[in-house]
């Protein structure tokens, strides 16, 4: 366990001392700062921006350092070949992968705790009022990043990372859209069998993002949610039963590499 | 070196059964919760699409909305039923687009003479319902519902089942409770609607002291609360201003004076102005359901081969007389069935106060020889209808009916 957190400590390191995640995240929190000049271009009221723009910006950022990052996480280390150095001591292989991933989320939980507070920040500004709900968004757009970085770490222990940044991109884009789709053939009476199982069949098999998509009614309060918490709780540990998923993957596929 | 592994593909077997377990129990909570309500996002451009994927989805849907606000005022109608789409798709919960995509569906398709393109009303109105089953929990669209019954479609009835639900929210806009009171006095539920002004009338004296809008707010309640029961004790009181009934002499021709335009003229007793007929011509045994539930699902698409022109003529010492050209909107009035009705009505619910002291608002002061109406108990009508083939009204010729 120390050499799972000696590597997690490590990439954490390794990764808040990258410009690339850093210049994002510095990006991220200044549009969140400006946020509310953009008020002239939405239709709609003060909240409804600062809130939209403010989450959008985040996940966009969560989303971007989460391939960015995850995509060198070891073919990095076996290009360096520094790899080698960790594997000859006394740690396993899935020390190896589960700390660069521990790692991985702990740069994300720092990412988002710095676009968290700004974003609190301008909207307590903005609004004149702090809205609780918002930590809630928050907290599910870090799981989300972090089922992301999973996703993008399981796909780093077998393709080069250009291939990786496409695949991961393509997988959270399908993981958002799949469910939209699933529900629109079920309202759609027309649709036969055939078309609606394997939809249903892969929204079960891919990662299904827009669990976390909470945004919605944090933006409109005068929504009343049904099972909320169960929803929520529930999600969270889809997202972490989905990570340790892949997390096993990872270490299945990392097992078979010949090094 | 490759290492034995059966028993983590054991365990990737059961976290896959667990994790799809889990998200088989999350998707009807997400599909109730926070699901767009209908289509799939079909009309995005790829970009758009990113920008609303990536969690900017309820600011694309501002951005569009101020697009679709600019396609409006440019006069361009058709391109914003399909913006309005995308963006009830991003934001469900935007309650303007909801609102003011209805209005522009009952509204805003007009014919060369401003005509309304009644075909859109079962559109918007199944849009209004969509934008209810997706912000129940707000006024705002209940009260927009009742407001298109009671003012475009003219059916009060309907309207009072609306804007009842609306005055049952704490939070609606004062001034707006009024209609329900309106709409149930034309609907003929006289005591409803004086109940209603009491009670609104009792609310505004809590705060009548307050400031000046709820000092007009009460004034404005008294009177309407002391008009409602003057109107209804002089017209149905002991000495009733409504009896005896007034001979309406009713009638009505319609006569083809060019292809597609037809001139319709008749006679309403009624000496004073203020009284309009409304004239009708639509397929023969076509007429518009005028419920959400007539359509199955919503759809911007109109029926194209339904022809349903209805205007209102104002009478004037006892006649009125209009041409009505058809002949310029082809997509608006396509004449393909084979008979078309023309449907004369006289509806004395929307007619001026000064002449419902005389016949009632339920035309209970009215009577006509040949063309009344008692189908419906609550008001007494007058309806001539006259029947026309499509060779009649494309080709000239000269028919009066």
């Amino acid at each position: 366990m120390n050499a799972t957190l000696a590597i997690a400590g490590a990439t954490f390191g390794e990764a808040i001392r990258k410009r690339i995640l850093m210049v994002i995240l510095l990006a991220a929190l200044v549009i969140i700062l400006i946020s509310p000049a953009f008020e002239p271009f939405a239709g709609r009221g003060q909240r409804t921006l600062i809130l939209s723009f403010g989450f959008g910006i985040i996940q966009l950022a969560g989303t971007f350092i989460a391939i960015i990052m995850c995509t060198g996480l070891i073919p990095t280390e076996i290009e360096r070949r520094t790899i080698y150095t960790i594997l000859s001591k006394p740690v396993q292989r899935w020390n190896f992968v589960v700390g660069k991933y521990l790692g991985a989320v702990s740069t994300l939980a720092f990412v988002y705790v710095m676009m968290g507070m700004v974003f609190m920040i301008v909207s307590r500004i903005s609004l004149g009022e702090f809205d609780p709900k918002i930590a809630q968004g928050l907290i599910m757009f870090f799981f989300q990043s972090s089922l992301l970085a999973a996703v993008t770490l399981f796909f780093s222990t077998f393709v080069s990372p250009l291939v990786n940044y496409f695949l991961s991109g393509g997988v959270f884009l399908m993981g958002n859209l799949m469910s939209s789709f699933l529900e629109t053939i079920q309202r759609n009476p027309e649709v036969t069998p055939l078309t609606r199982i394997p939809i249903q069949i892969l929204t079960v098999i891919l990662p299904n993002f827009a669990n976390f998509n909470i945004q919605n009614p944090i933006i409109n309060p005068e929504q009343v949610l049904t099972d909320e918490f169960a929803y929520l709780v529930q999600t969270v540990l889809y997202a972490i039963v989905y990570i340790v998923l892949l997390l096993v993957a990872s270490v299945l596929v990392f097992n078979q590499r010949e090094m | 070196m490759r290492r034995k592994s059966s028993g983590l593909w054991l365990a990737l077997l059961v976290i896959f059964l667990i994790q799809a377990g889990l998200q088989w129990r999350i998707h009807p909570l997400w599909a109730k919760n926070y699901a767009p309500k209908q289509t799939t996002p079909v009309g995005l451009s790829p970009e758009q699409l990113l920008v609303a994927i990536a969690g900017f989805r309820e600011f694309m849907a501002g951005i569009l909305w101020v697009r679709a606000d600019g396609f409006f005022h440019s006069g361009n109608y058709d391109a914003v039923l399909p913006v309005l789409r995308l963006v009830t798709w991003l934001d469900p919960h935007n309650l303007d687009v909801y609102a003011t995509g209805a209005w522009h569906m009952g509204y805003n398709f007009t014919d060369e003479a401003q005509r309304s393109d009644r075909r859109y009303i079962p559109l918007a109105l199944k849009f209004l319902e969509e934008g209810i089953e997706n912000n129940p929990n707000v006024w705002d669209l209940y009260f927009e519902m009742g407001w298109m019954y009671y003012h475009k479609i003219q059916d009060p009835v309907s309207a009072v089942y609306w804007l009842k639900k609306a005055d049952e929210f704490p939070d609606m806009i004062p001034a707006r409770r009024h209609i329900l009171a309106h709409a149930q006095f034309k609907a003929g539920m006289f005591n409803d609607a004086v109940q209603t002004w009491g009670r609104l009338l009792a609310d505004a004296e809590k705060t009548r002291n307050q400031d000046w809008e709820s000092r007009n707010l009460y004034d404005v309640r008294q009177n309407n609360f002391h008009d409602t029961m003057l109107d209804i004790f002089r017209r149905y009181g002991p000495e009733p201003t409504t009896q005896p009934p007034l001979d309406m002499k009713f009638d009505a021709t319609v006569k083809v004076v060019r292809p597609r335009v037809i001139l319709v003229e008749g006679t309403l007793n009624i000496p004073t102005i203020g009284a309009r007929v409304t004239v009708i011509l639509r397929d023969k045994g076509r007429k518009l359901d005028y419920t959400p539930k007539a359509l199955k699902t919503f759809t911007f698409e109109v029926d194209p081969t339904l022809t349903y022109m209805q205007d209102s003529i104002a009478v004037r010492e006892t006649r009125f007389r209009r041409e009505i050209d058809m002949s310029k909107d082809p997509k608006m009035y396509p004449f393909k069935a084979q008979e078309y009705e023309v449907e004369f009505i006289f509806d004395p619910r929307y007619a001026s106060p000064h002449i419902q002291d005389r016949i009632g608002s339920d035309g209970y002061g009215m009577t006509d020889a040949r063309y009344l109406d008692t189908s419906d108990p609550s008001v007494r009508m007058l309806r001539k209808v006259v029947t026309l083939t499509r060779d009649e009204i494309l080709m000239l010729g000269k028919r009066d009916r």
